[in-house]
């Protein structure tokens, strides 16, 4: 049985731009839960020490939480969105969404690389490149994984796997393009010299319209 | 050089830069992003400055993305002429880039190299810059 982080979320009656600013400086985190059968969603706030360990542990996209809602009744959710300053990285805003036992669910799961010391392409020089950072699936709750673990290391200069041979939970229904690459062992590009063009004169820009006169016409 | 093949009107206002950026505050593309911590306006010469210096730090590895492009023209008239006459000509063009902004990203190679090739494109930059990871990719 896996273990579920708690968190419980109080309620939170005033909403906007300044009753947010005192809920943060109180030291929670304003948030909202909806999902199925909580329509219109909830205003809520969450403790700012709950939620740390959630983030410590990682992959919070796909970590399956059990919220204890304002009316006392527990449920189980998944952080769907969580909003962040991107300077200092401080909590803004969540939003929660209600899970159902046997009702899918659209999550972003992250793919995560195993294997890169040993891979052939890159023993030869060849550049790992991620080029599916999330994969998008619709499945059930109790089959979330944490992360798609891709293995390179059979991987050779210019190889690639596509995310139609990577193992998926039975339950998942793909919503990326199973044809779409999710990781390739590309050559080292060669080292540019990029000097070229240092004194070009900027000019010869075309303008769509050109100022007053063109507006009259 | 930067700039755009075609714009709207030749010479533009210059508005003051303020407040956070909008958008393209996370990094997207790659595993490591240089992130504006002012605002300020590059100019297409230290964008390419700052990507030359990247690329040389970098070697044969690793992919570079460049999130910024100088869209707007930045004028000056010419020296010891009186003034009036209309606006000066365009001398060259600049990214508005506010606090906050992804400017560079990287990916490919190790946190210990993308951290000095960030530092070396930081020195061709006219703003305060950090270096950012992506969520689970070697903390920050």
């Amino acid at each position: 049985m896996k273990d579920f982080f708690k968190v419980a979320l109080k309620g939170r009656e005033e909403t906007g731009k300044n009753a947010c600013h005192k809920v943060r400086a109180s030291g929670d985190v304003p948030a909202v839960f909806y999902g199925p059968g909580c329509e219109g969603g909830l205003a809520v706030k969450a403790d700012l020490r709950e939620l740390t360990p959630v983030f410590r542990a990682g992959n919070w996209e796909t970590t399956v939480l059990q919220v204890t809602l304002p009316d006392g009744t527990e449920e189980m959710a998944l952080m769907k969105d969580v909003t962040r300053n991107p300077l200092t990285g401080d909590l803004l805003h969540i939003d929660f969404y209600k899970l159902i036992k046997g009702h899918k669910v659209s999550v972003n799961v992250p793919v995560e690389i195993i294997g890169r010391e040993a891979c052939i392409g890159a023993k030869a020089g060849g550049v790992i490149e991620l080029q599916l950072h999330e994969v998008e699936m619709e499945v059930l709750p109790s089959e979330i994984p944490d992360a798609i673990v891709v293995d390179v290391t059979s991987l050779d200069l210019d190889e690639s796997i596509l995310l139609s041979e990577l193992p998926f939970p039975e339950s998942a229904h793909l919503l990326n393009d199973g044809d779409s690459i999710v990781v390739v062992v590309s050559r080292p590009r060669a080292i540019a010299e990029e000097e070229e063009g240092a004194e070009e004169a900027p000019a010869e820009v075309e303008v769509v319209a050109k100022g007053k006169q063109a507006e009259e016409e | 050089m930067l700039m755009p093949k075609r714009v709207k009107y030749r010479k533009p206002h210059r508005r003051p830069l303020r407040g956070m950026a909008k958008g393209g505050k996370e990094v997207h593309f790659g595993d490591f992003g240089l992130q504006a911590l002012q605002c300020g306006w590059i100019t297409a010469r230290q964008i390419e400055a700052a990507r030359v210096s990247i690329s040389r730090k970098m070697k044969k590895g690793g992919k570079i993305w460049i999130r910024i492009f100088p869209d707007r023209p930045f004028t000056r008239k010419p020296i010891e002429t009186r003034m009036g006459k209309g606006k000066g000509a365009t001398e060259y063009w600049v990214a508005p880039v506010k606090r906050g902004r992804i400017m560079f990203e990287v990916s490919g190679v190790s946190r210990d190299v993308v951290e000095a090739a960030f530092r070396t494109a930081a020195y061709k930059l006219p703003i305060k810059v950090r270096v950012v990871a992506r969520e689970g990719v070697g903390g920050e």
